[in-house]
């Protein structure tokens, strides 16, 4: 979608709407909207919205790091810690490696 | 029309051009490479705590190949060489224990290990101090003495002297073995000596060397409990879920005299057990020559078989004859696996028939292990330890049994005095060597065991479960020169004579063992194992099974697989999803020597349904009289194929950390092949690498440039570029 389309107060709407989705444990929501309206919250001129706008971009931005901070720590743990976990390991691999523990 | 010509005269250049590529890419291949022909290879099998055997890297090992003669070379190969990792060739005689165990302390220079498996003239295949791919003291863990505070870990007699533990070692790199001249032949003229050995006893150091890639990739890993629960596992995937191992496991076949149906009560007591193991090991997929390992006990108890029942019916007919039932255990060379499956189903009131299946019909009477009257097993047989057999007991049950055991030694020594067979009694305070027997004794201590072996003390077989445990070892070929195959099939070899004769004393002691009478010279006569049956039997199972009496005994379904038969079937146990050939000939001869020929054409032989006691078997039979077709023969016998699985794999729950049965699985793998190539410098290497990478960015570069100057370069670009998007505007 184009963003330059769109009227100020749909885009509102819509950064909310990315925003409040992303709390059922979907931080790429929060990414993409982080993203798509960077520029919406920072770069264009002011206009009514704006301060929303950009609190919203924030918040999902900050949420989407913290996630990727929990999934690089769990990747890291999981990564070092699989073969010692023995059968729990094996439960949480989707992909088991073949010729190795 | 003229560019409509051009056109396709322009297609017809691509496609050639095309092809050419295609072809030229084919030649490329085969210009960079030669691949070996060899499959014989080391692989990986696990039990419940241990991986062991050989893995190559997931896209095989790579090395400069090396081939050690010398101590100098394995210095070279180990520290000094400047072009590590190595993949070393050794002869036959140099692969032994030592010499393999120091190169697998440098994995990280040694990448790879192949042997010319191969008799030239030059070079002998034996290394003098032997060579066995299981350890000193064979099935150990899972015998009648682990943790005996006297006989436990071979404390009082170390049997297997030749033993270096290799087949229960994770060995980690690819080991191969090269059987084809060609091979040989590449490796070491077109590759080693002409690459990296280009002056005599100096290794060459400059590139380009010659390197071969060893892959042999194994997808299971850790132990049989692991891979099993994750072959078991509920995948996701689309492909379906993947299997990483296999449990070892076959068929045991094993005959009984009587057809006593389950309506008829069998005494204590009343059945003879004889018995011997089929299967053996080795390091190398496809070398498993078992000749005195195990294919000499196999032939000896089939040649007793014959002889004995040829009075069938004066045993069956003497009242209060207790049975004989001759065994053949398989997959004994990993903890047991036959005989702890047979004893396993005697508990369970399952062998050798399951009798609630089908209610109705007639069945044999079930055999337990209180049944047992007495258990004699052949054990290796071929080399004889100062040209004697040597009877070895148990020292608990020889206390607890004394006279029923003396009677068998006397019974089975005056059996083989006339026949010029020499029978001593081994050391009584000495433990059974590795038997079946023990599997037995674990769980009925009385039952009387004599061992029938070729060695007192030690092996005198020192190539026990290896490739190189061959016929011409047990003088099994000492043919007269210039014999063809045919003739050759039909003479009466060393070793021929020697087990016919144990054969007949064996026959003639269990003839007299079930029915209690002296047989007398006419019923000696007939009571005599046919020494060619003996020679033809050594001669398809060890030198080649496109034989005659091999023909005669397999199904016409068969015959084709066994006429494109070049070697000898392999000993090896095998996963329990394929039956062996090995078994699956001892079945038919079993059928063969002790059943009837029944006048049934082949649709028509089948076992009928309210009598499951006998089994039917379709044969092609002898050639008939026109000499072209084969008159068939519907044989009417009591053979019958029991499963020989580990019961770990059986029992639900069961503990597989528990030590009591089996649990050897085999890995399953993917490719295994070995090729040659010439490797240049790493500088040489880092170098096209570079130039390459340098190409790509001037080749972006000058890309770019063009594109932003497009204006300059083509001179109608602007405007073609901006007219349409004008007018959309």
């Amino acid at each position: 979608m184009d963003l330059r389309r769109v009227k100020n107060p749909e885009k509102l709407m819509m950064c909310r709407r990315y925003y409040l989705a992303g709390f059922f444990v979907l931080p790429f929501l929060w990414l993409v909207n982080g993203i798509w309206f960077f520029k919406e919250a920072f770069r264009k001129p002011p206009y009514t919205e704006q301060a929303q706008i950009r609190s919203y971009v924030i918040r999902s931005l900050i949420g989407s790091a913290v996630w990727l901070a929990i999934i690089i720590t769990w990747v890291i743990i999981f990564q070092l810690k699989r073969v010692s976990w023995g059968v729990t390991g094996e439960m949480f691999t989707f992909i088991l490696p073949s010729g190795s523990a | 029309m003229a560019s409509c010509w051009s056109g396709s005269y322009q297609l017809t250049i691509l496609i050639l051009c095309l092809s050419w590529i295609s072809v030229n890419s084919l030649r490329t291949r085969k210009k960079i490479y030669i691949d070996l022909e060899t499959q014989n290879s080391c692989f990986r099998i696990m039990n419940a705590t241990h991986q062991t055997g050989c893995t190559s890297s997931r896209r095989g090992n790579v090395g400069v190949l090396y081939y050690l003669r010398t101590a100098a070379d394995y210095e070279w190969v180990t520290t000094k060489g400047p072009n590590a990792p190595y993949i070393v060739v050794m002869n036959s005689s140099d692969f032994m224990g030592l010499n393999i165990k120091e190169l697998l302390k440098h994995r990280d220079r040694v990448n790879g290990i192949m042997f010319i498996s191969l008799e030239e003239n030059t070079t002998s295949l034996y290394p003098e101090i032997g060579f066995s791919a299981v350890d000193t003291c064979p099935n150990d863990r899972s015998g009648l003495y682990w943790n005996h505070k006297d006989f436990g870990s071979c404390k009082k007699t170390t049997w297997n002297t030749a033993g270096t533990g290799l087949l229960h070692q994770d060995i980690g790199i690819p080991v191969f073995s090269l059987t084809d001249p060609n091979d040989v032949h590449n490796v070491l003229h077109n590759c080693f000596f002409k690459f990296n050995m280009k002056e005599p006893m100096q290794p060459s150091t400059t590139y380009p060397l010659c390197a071969a890639e060893a892959m042999s990739f194994m997808v299971a890993a850790v132990d049989t409990v692991t891979c099993l629960r994750r072959s078991s596992r509920v995948s996701l995937s689309l492909s379906g879920g993947s299997t990483f191992c296999d449990p070892l496991g076959d068929v045991n076949n094993h005959v009984t005299m009587l057809n006593t149906p389950q309506n008829v009560t069998r005494l204590n007591d009343t059945v003879i057990v004889v018995g011997t193991r089929v299967d053996s090991t080795s390091l190398i997929n496809y070398q498993y020559t078992a000749a005195d390992t195990s294919a000499a006990g196999i032939v000896g108890l089939l040649a007793a078989m014959e002889a004995l029942w040829k009075v069938k019916d004066t045993i069956r007919n003497t009242t209060g004859a207790k049975d004989i039932m001759f065994a053949f255990f398989q997959g004994e060379s990993y903890d047991y696996i036959g005989s702890s499956s047979m004893v396993y189903s005697m508990q369970q009131g399952t062998f050798p028939q399951d009798l609630d299946k089908d209610e109705d019909a007639l069945h044999l009477q079930r055999i337990r292990l209180q049944h047992i009257d007495q258990f004699v097993e052949l054990n290796q047989v071929g080399y004889r330890d100062e040209s004697s057999l040597w009877l070895h007991t148990d020292p608990h049950n020889h206390r607890i049994v004394t006279g029923k055991i003396e009677q068998m030694i006397d019974g089975l020594k005056q059996a083989a005095k006339p026949l010029d067979v020499s029978l001593q009694e081994a050391d009584k305070t000495q433990p059974l060597p590795p038997a079946s027997a023990q599997r037995f004794l674990l769980e009925r201590g009385n039952v009387p065991v004599v061992v029938i072996t070729d060695h007192q003390a030690e092996f005198t077989n020192k190539f026990y479960n290896s490739h190189l445990d061959m016929a011409e070892l047990i003088n099994a070929t000492d043919y007269p020169p210039g014999l063809s195959d045919k003739e050759k099939y039909d003479y009466v070899t060393t070793q021929a004579e020697m087990l016919a004769n144990l054969s007949t004393a064996l026959a003639r002691y269990l003839f007299k063992a079930s029915t209690g009478l002296q047989p007398d010279k006419s019923m000696e006569k007939i009571l005599t194992a046919d020494s060619s049956t003996v020679t033809h039997l050594l001669y398809c199972f060890l030198i080649s099974p496109n034989c005659e009496i091999f023909k005669e005994t397999v199904s016409p379904q068969n015959a084709q697989t066994l006429e494109e038969a070049m070697l000898p079937f392999p000993f090896y146990v095998g996963v329990n999803s394929h039956e062996t050939e090995v078994s699956a000939l001892i079945s038919l001869l079993s059928a063969r020597f002790t059943g009837d020929i029944v006048n049934l054409d082949q649709s028509d032989c089948k076992q009928p349904n309210s009598d499951v006691r006998y089994t039917y078997t379709y044969v092609q039979g002898n050639v008939s009289a026109d000499g072209k077709s084969r008159t068939g023969w519907c044989l009417k016998s009591l053979a019958q194929k029991t499963e020989a699985l580990s019961p770990a794999f059986t029992i639900d729950g069961y503990d597989m950390m528990s030590g009591q049965y089996s649990t050897w699985t085999e890995s399953r793998w993917i490719t295994v092949s070995v090729r040659l190539f010439l490797v240049p410098s790493q500088q040489m290497q880092l170098l096209i690498l570079c130039t390459g990478l340098v190409v790509l960015v001037l080749s972006l570069l000058l890309v770019y440039l063009v594109s932003s100057s497009a204006d300059v370069v083509f001179s109608n670009y602007g405007t073609r570029s901006t007219t349409p998007a004008t007018a959309a505007r």
